[in-house]
């Protein structure tokens, strides 16, 4: 007899963005073959194609009160997570989104960024998933190799609490047929796929930085990072790739949501005024957004005024798509009680804690009962 | 031991004469030696957490919650700050003043509670400490900020 989830009276929290780390990228060495391991022992892994390389961070890019007593990086002690962030906001779900495997965006060896990308996949099922119901992961495919990728998908498409897959983004936009296999091992597997920064946009030639040009502070950079997501719901619309994949659900994680209403309502009048231009859909450009993508609400902009916060959440369309996140251990996280009861209007809780996220994961996400 | 503690020491003689500077309302919170440097104690004064540290500018004592999404300010780090300056010209001061929070790295006064460079509207609370006999006492009072010095203001020429 399980008991539920979610602490008594209190709604399930689905907290869709933690980021779990092995203490050294060695803790991974385990699940690769011998010759991979023996290649990675001999020259290293370079797991950040980093922003921390070109700016610099105004603070410690991790919460300092999410540090191991006993070192390692912040996040990387998995009773420390349960302790500090699952059990006293009563999450009851963490969707984990490992970055170590972030720097292969950068990686040109094929093959060496499949081997450690999957290997990080078995590593987090066993030393998280496995440890606690309430830890879900995506696991993590790159895109060097789109056949590879989808066999990566297939092989954890039956592995308990494996309930999203992580696509790392490089060169192409996630509209470009590049990516088909990826997305047709996903619909197969009825996972979701989740879109986050690797850090490393505009940081290196190939990858996707923000429009106009190459930031030259961290502050630039961070405040128009969100130019990257918004392109890519584009991109993923008008090239049909929902047409091509109709049960397709992608969540983009810490990209905004703020200028969601924006897009939409311009995507809609270019699709209105020349259905021509965009041949591969079908409908309005905004029902495909409400159909398939969920935006996650960290960073949450810090408006000042109540009329502000009204705007941030009235749009027509923005309920249904918002999914609370944290970005646990990071510096800019936003805590859970402090959004959910300032922030999110009453009328969205329930939809933001859950039920919209019920709607995309399905009934995987949570792995044992809950109270509704 | 006292002797270094030029800070918190001024503030105490600037308490209300109303009140009085009363030792009695002081809770003993440790010996002073055992404070490592720049590591909070929490402790509860008056009924409240206030985190109590010892830095290389003196002892502070704060309020455990950040005003801006209610971090515990006893996990925070002792910094000091870079100050507003010209282009390229690089001036951290106040060392061993300043405590960041540990979530999003907001930056206030140990002396005052006040938010470095306003970036937030809200504050923290300063409380007065006292180092006496190799011990250190800590008051549910808060430091009293320093009056701001009034700007001048411009004369108005008649007709204007």
């Amino acid at each position: 007899m399980t008991t539920a989830l979610n602490p008594p009276g209190r709604d399930p929290i689905v907290d869709c963005d933690v980021h779990p780390m092995a203490r050294t990228t060695e803790d991974f060495y385990p699940y690769l073959t011998a010759h991979w391991r023996r290649h990675f022992e001999e020259r290293g892994v370079r797991t950040y194609a980093r922003a921390r390389d070109r700016y610099n961070h105004p603070a410690d890019t991790q919460r300092l009160d999410a540090y191991p007593a006993d070192g390692g990086p912040a996040g990387s002690d998995p009773e420390l997570v349960i302790e500090r962030h699952l059990d006293p906001y009563g999450i009851t779900t963490a969707l984990l989104l490992p970055q170590q495997p972030y720097g292969t965006t950068a990686w040109g060896d094929i093959d060496a960024a499949n081997a450690f990308v999957n290997a990080t996949n078995d590593y987090f099922v066993e030393t998280w998933v496995d440890r606690d119901p309430r830890f879900g992961l995506a696991i993590t495919v790159s895109p060097h190799d789109p056949a590879q990728a989808a066999g990566e998908i297939r092989r954890h498409a039956g592995t308990p609490g494996v309930v999203a897959v992580q696509l790392l983004v490089m060169e192409r936009m996630l509209g470009d047929s590049w990516y088909n296999p990826i997305y047709e091992a996903a619909v197969e597997a009825g996972l979701p796929i989740a879109v986050h920064q690797s850090g490393s946009e505009g940081c290196y030639t190939f990858s996707q930085g923000p429009a106009g040009g190459v930031p030259r502070s961290y502050g630039e950079r961070h405040s128009v990072l969100t130019q990257v997501g918004a392109a890519n719901v584009a991109d993923l619309i008008v090239n049909g790739t929902f047409e091509a994949f109709p049960s397709l659900k992608v969540v983009f994680v810490e990209w905004g949501f703020s200028w969601l209403p924006s897009l939409m309502n311009r995507l809609d009048l270019f699709w209105e005024r020349d259905p021509g231009a965009a041949l591969r859909i079908k409908k309005k450009p905004s029902e495909y957004i409400r159909e398939h993508i969920t935006f996650t609400t960290q960073p949450l902009d810090e408006v000042e005024t109540q009329a502000e916060l009204d705007a941030l959440f009235s749009p027509a369309g923005v309920s249904d798509v918002l999914l609370f996140s944290s970005d646990y251990p990071h510096y800019d996280t936003d805590d859970p009680f402090f959004v959910l009861h300032n922030k999110i209007p009453e009328r969205l809780r329930r939809a933001v804690c859950y039920e919209n996220a019920l709607g995309v994961f399905g009934d995987k996400i949570f792995r044992t009962p809950v109270t509704l | 031991m006292s002797e270094s503690q030029p800070g918190t020491l001024a503030a105490l003689r600037r308490t209300d004469p109303a009140t009085g500077p009363s030792s009695e309302d002081f809770e003993y919170v440790c010996d002073y030696d055992d404070m490592v440097l720049d590591e909070f104690r929490s402790v509860e004064i008056g009924g409240r957490e206030v985190c109590v540290v010892r830095t290389l500018a003196g002892v502070f004592a704060i309020g455990s919650t950040c005003p801006h999404q209610a971090a515990n300010m006893c996990a925070g780090a002792i910094k000091g700050t870079m100050e507003p300056s010209e282009r390229n010209e690089y001036r951290f001061a106040q060392e061993g003043e300043i405590v960041t929070c540990p979530w999003h790295g907001y930056e206030f006064s140990l002396r005052t509670g006040a938010s470095v460079g306003g970036a937030l509207k809200g504050r923290l609370g300063a409380y007065q400490v006292e180092v006496r006999d190799g011990a250190v006492y800590c008051s549910p009072r808060r430091v009293r900020p320093e009056r701001p010095v009034r700007a001048e203001r411009p004369t108005r020429k008649a007709g204007e």
